[in-house]
């Protein structure tokens, strides 16, 4: 037979990244930046240009602990001191441990001593050989009423902090990913890089636990008659060996990891005509260098339960289930022993019938390193890009050819392009004017997720049928239909913001994620699971009215701070408007909504046949530069009046055939954008949070050199000594000291860096001003700023490298602030996509190559470590 | 005139029925729906040329024929124009049973 016919369907290009995107999941998303759970990380992670930041939150999963004994240990009247035993730990006290001396707790549970149910003071902590904790505590002071012990201001470790993941850098690697790269000067602003997503779950993958996990067994062995043994667990069962070395018989973890083993044994008592009593043990052993810990003897020694008492001649199985943390390297023997066992008789312990099940934790330890992509949640990603649709309300149009997805709120996803297509019209056919509100609903709410373990979100739901943080809108529209459509966001809940003094928030505030307190508690739950929450990033703000929280044993002054709302910033995440606070902040209906509502309301929609040529839909495959596409204004002329419309859609163009062409236009009746494209922005960015050495691998602080000829010191290739820290020990200056009766020349000159790579890559910078404090330094000594060039590490080679267009300079004056306008060439200096470097020189005699005559005291200033009041900052105020 | 381009190879072949063209936005809300410059089937004549182009993918025993693993570039022109850009399934092949 011979083919008559090819069938074959052609599709768009603009449909493939939807379809690129729409089955790939979150964790397929290509962010392999990695970054290990660490204190340093944590408190570090709003200076980096990293997908995530740590906040503090009330995530932790130990708040009290069970106390199993309780005794008064001292003699005084009215002194008396208590030790609190707590129960059995089953992990290694060394890297987690909740109680600190000088910590308050609350006692709870005293029946006949009702005064000891109070807060105490702890003023030493035991450990004992078992992996108990003894609590020594102070006399009390408070009276409350209640059966453990747990302590009134939590400080936070390092497993209780997820990281909150940026939303733009993951919404751009999506589209990159699928082969597409975003234009759009919404998602480069800052109002929508400072956005992240705080998710439950931040663990690690089941395929990374599969893989640290396994069964391994054992050969048969007979007890010794010290009644001990160390097993020779030698036999992979099922699963991976990557944590256990067969050969040496012991735990040997690969990496930070959280393991529940289960460990079973099957043995015989061969007790002959004397009936006895077996106490069987396990006993954990961690080995230390070269030979086994027995610095704190056993880390835990937990007693089975089954206590076999009178046996003769009996097979037992015992079984235990144990939880503990491990580093990279450690070792853990793990012993069997068994007590009271009198008379020469034997135990066999059986390979058949005895295991170690290791279970690698998904929980994500201290120093754990994570991956982002595996950390994210298993959502879809298309449904992540409809979630900020939905938010946001933006629009998307592809470029085919430069294969280009543009996202922008629609109201600023139109231009003031005019594209006039009267002539186009073809007259003889029916041109169908409609009305847009008839296929609506009377009313139309935007919402959040309602959260179940959200007390607050619950009840008001309850109680008023929907959501907090929702609002609608009442279609003005006549034709619209009765009833209520609400559009629900199909990712995130919204957010209350509190104070958690619990933690230390006292006056500060930070995300509620914690439930409402009931009457008999002091200390709020915290939610063990919750929906996913958007939020805002001041990066770092300080802590009100000596607010502290503690990462740590630390007690920290500033943090990251998260909101879902902020008067004092004008930004709010509820779709309803805040009245009252700051300025009276726009919900996202008002801020996002306002003209697609508008055009519900007052707009038409117009169908009508238009001549349409090859070149008029060129455009649309290759976007035009001038706009000239969906995003113009498009103007009608019907029975002598010009009408404004936007394009909705062309639809079943035949090319070849000149026949005319449906089209589609919705009148166009939107006010001035309400989020100009005008509006100006301000970030302030500090420098000096981390603190800095000689050596360290940062780029800001000083570099001295000197020498006897003042030329040669001013010209040298390198200087003599780098430094400068909190203690300003070197500065900007310039000075002679006399020294054996010769003069020696001294030149310091400053280094500073800024991460400013959150500003949008497309922003015009307006102006921007750098902060430096005179902390001493003689009158005549002030500072002119050039451009840097110096690395990530600050070298002495740095000393005579930096730019040769100076940007501004401060003017003579007592000690004090500094404020330096930057010229247009030091705005341009001005890095949107890393690090913003400035190099500092004295402007009186280094500047200007004058030998100085006095032994100034150089300009000094804190180039890290500094306190509030004393940091150096650059602000910068911009628009998009 | 409209030229069909698959690979940048022009189709000889005249196009039986005329394609419609859909402009729209991309509606990430209604993915199934999304019409966006999507056309529907179009019969090619299997001329000569059809069926090299396609190596012969009529005979049931060719394998590996041109658009059974990967996608194939379609670009549409007018008058030189070009109007559309995107990839060619291949359908189906319609035997003619008096030949």
């Amino acid at each position: 037979m011979q083919p008559n016919k090819f069938n074959i369907a052609i599709i768009g290009n603009n449909k493939q990244w939807i379809d690129a995107i729409g089955e790939k999941l979150m964790t397929e998303v290509n962010i392999t930046e990695s970054h290990a759970l660490t204190k340093a990380n944590i408190l570090n992670s709003t200076l980096q240009a990293n997908s995530y930041v740590y906040g503090p939150q009330n995530l932790g999963v130990i708040t009290e602990e069970k106390i199993i004994r309780c005794e008064a240990m001292s003699g005084g009247p009215h002194n008396l001191d208590l030790v609190a035993t707590l129960e059995t730990k089953n992990y290694l006290y060394a890297y987690k441990t909740k109680f600190n001396i000088g910590d308050h707790v609350i006692l709870r549970g005293f029946e006949k001593a009702k005064r000891y149910n109070c807060s105490h003071e702890i003023s030493d902590i035991i450990t004992s050989v078992n992996g108990e904790d003894q609590l020594v505590l102070l006399t009390p002071f408070y009276i409350d009423d209640t059966g453990y012990v747990r302590q009134i201001k939590e400080q936070l470790f390092c497993e209780d902090i997820s990281f909150h993941w940026n939303v733009a850098k993951v919404l751009k690697q999506i589209f990159k990913d699928a082969g597409y790269t975003v234009s759009s000067l919404f998602t480069e602003g800052y109002y929508f890089k400072n956005k992240y997503v705080l998710a439950p779950f931040f663990q690690h993958s089941k395929d990374w636990c599969e893989a640290n996990s396994g069964v391994i067994g054992l050969s048969g062995a007979n007890v010794n008659a010290a009644r001990s043994i160390e097993p020779a667990w030698n036999t992979l069962i099922s699963g991976n060996s990557l944590n256990f070395d067969l050969v040496n018989h012991v735990l040997k973890a690969n990496d930070y990891i959280h393991f529940k083993l289960k460990i079973n044994i099957f043995y015989d008592v061969a007790y002959g005509s004397t009936p006895g009593t077996v106490k069987p043990y396990f006993l954990y052993k961690l080995a230390g260098s070269g030979t086994w810990y027995q610095q704190d003897g056993w880390i835990g020694r937990v007693i089975v339960q089954n206590v076999c008492t009178n046996l003769v001649n009996i097979s037992q199985k015992i079984e235990q289930e144990v939880e503990i943390r491990m580093a990279p390297g450690d070792e853990m023997m793990i012993n069997v022993q068994f007590s009271n066992f009198a008379g020469p008789d034997t135990i066999t312990i059986y390979a058949e019938g005895s295991s170690i099940e290791i279970m690698a934790q998904p929980t994500i330890t201290k120093n754990s390193t994570v991956i982002i992509k595996d950390v994210l949640p298993d959502w879809k990603q298309i449904d992540f890009i409809k979630a900020l649709k939905h938010l946001f309300n933006l629009k998307f149009l592809t470029d085919d050819h430069k294969r280009i997805v543009y996202i922008e709120p629609r109201d600023s996803f139109y231009t003031a392009n005019q594209v006039d297509w009267t002539d186009k019209i073809d007259f003889s056919q029916e041109i169908k004017l409609e009305e847009l509100g008839s296929d609506q609903n009377k009313t139309t709410r935007l919402a959040y997720i309602v959260d179940g373990n959200d007390d607050y979100d619950k009840k008001y739901k309850e109680k008023k049928g929907y959501g907090w943080a929702s609002e609608s809108h009442t279609i003005l529209n006549r034709f619209a239909q009765d009833g209520i459509k609400e559009i629900v966001n199909g990712l995130f809940a919204a957010t209350q913001m509190d104070f958690c003094p619990y933690l230390g928030f006292v006056h500060s505030t930070i995300p509620k994620l914690w439930k409402e307190l009931k009457d008999d508690q002091t200390i709020p739950e915290k939610f063990t699971n919750f929906i996913p929450r958007i939020l805002s990033l001041y990066p770092t703000k300080n802590c009100l009215s000596g607010d502290t929280w503690t990462l740590e044993t630390e007690a920290q002054t500033a943090y990251p701070y998260f909101y879902f709302y902020d008067g004092s910033i004008d930004d709010n995440l509820c779709f309803n408007d805040i009245p009252g606070i700051g300025h009276g902040m726009k919900g996202l209906l008002n801020k996002q909504y306002g003209n697609y509502f508008r055009t519900i309301d007052n707009s038409r929609k117009i169908t009508a046949f238009l001549n349409l040529s090859p070149s008029d839909l060129q455009t649309f495959i290759a976007l035009d530069d001038r706009g000239l596409d969906f995003k113009a204004k498009y103007i009608l002329r019907l029975d002598n009046e010009t009408v404004h419309c936007r394009l909705d859609s062309i639809v079943e163009y035949r090319p070849g055939i000149n026949i005319p062409t449906k089209c589609v236009l919705i009148t166009d009746s939107d006010l001035p954008s309400i989020q100009s494209l005008s509006e100006i922005y301000e970030i302030t960015f500090y420098n000096n949070i981390n603190s800095i050495k000689a050596g360290d691998s940062y780029a800001n602080g000083a570099i001295q050199c000197f020498g006897r000829d003042w030329y040669l010191v001013r010209a040298a290739a390198q200087g003599n000594v780098l430094g400068g820290d909190s203690a300003s020990k070197y500065g900007i200056g310039s000075r002679d000291e006399t020294l054996n009766a010769d003069i020696m020349y001294f030149i310091e000159r400053g280094f500073l860096y800024f991460d400013t790579s959150i500003l949008p890559d497309t922003c015009n910078i307006l102006e921007a001003t750098l902060y430096i404090g005179k902390e001493t330094g003689s009158y005549e000594m002030e500072i002119a700023v050039f451009a840097g060039t110096q690395g990530s590490k600050l070298s002495l080679a740095d000393y005579n490298n930096f730019g040769t267009v100076q940007f501004g300079e401060s003017t003579p004056g007592m000690l004090g602030g500094r404020w330096i306008t930057l010229n247009p060439a030091g705005l341009a200096n001005i890095n949107k996509t890393g690090w913003t470097k400035f190099a500092l020189r004295e402007k009186h005699f280094d500047l200007v190559n004058i030998p100085p005559t006095n032994n100034y005291l150089p300009f000094r200033t804190m180039f890290s470590g500094a306190p509030d009041g004393h940091k150096i900052w650059l602000n910068v105020k911009y628009k998009l | 005139m409209v030229d069909l381009f698959i690979n940048d190879t022009l189709i000889d072949s005249a196009i039986d029925e005329p394609m419609a063209l859909t402009f729209a936005f991309d509606d990430i809300d209604n993915l199934e729906q999304s019409n966006n410059s999507a056309s529907k089937s179009i019969a090619l004549p299997a001329t000569a040329q059809v069926r090299r182009f396609f190596r012969f993918a009529e005979d049931v025993n060719v394998l590996n024929f041109q658009g059974q693993k990967t996608d194939l570039k379609a670009v549409v022109k007018e008058d030189g124009i070009e109007i559309f850009s995107g990839v060619v399934n291949l359908l189906s092949i319609q035997q003619n049973a008096a030949q």
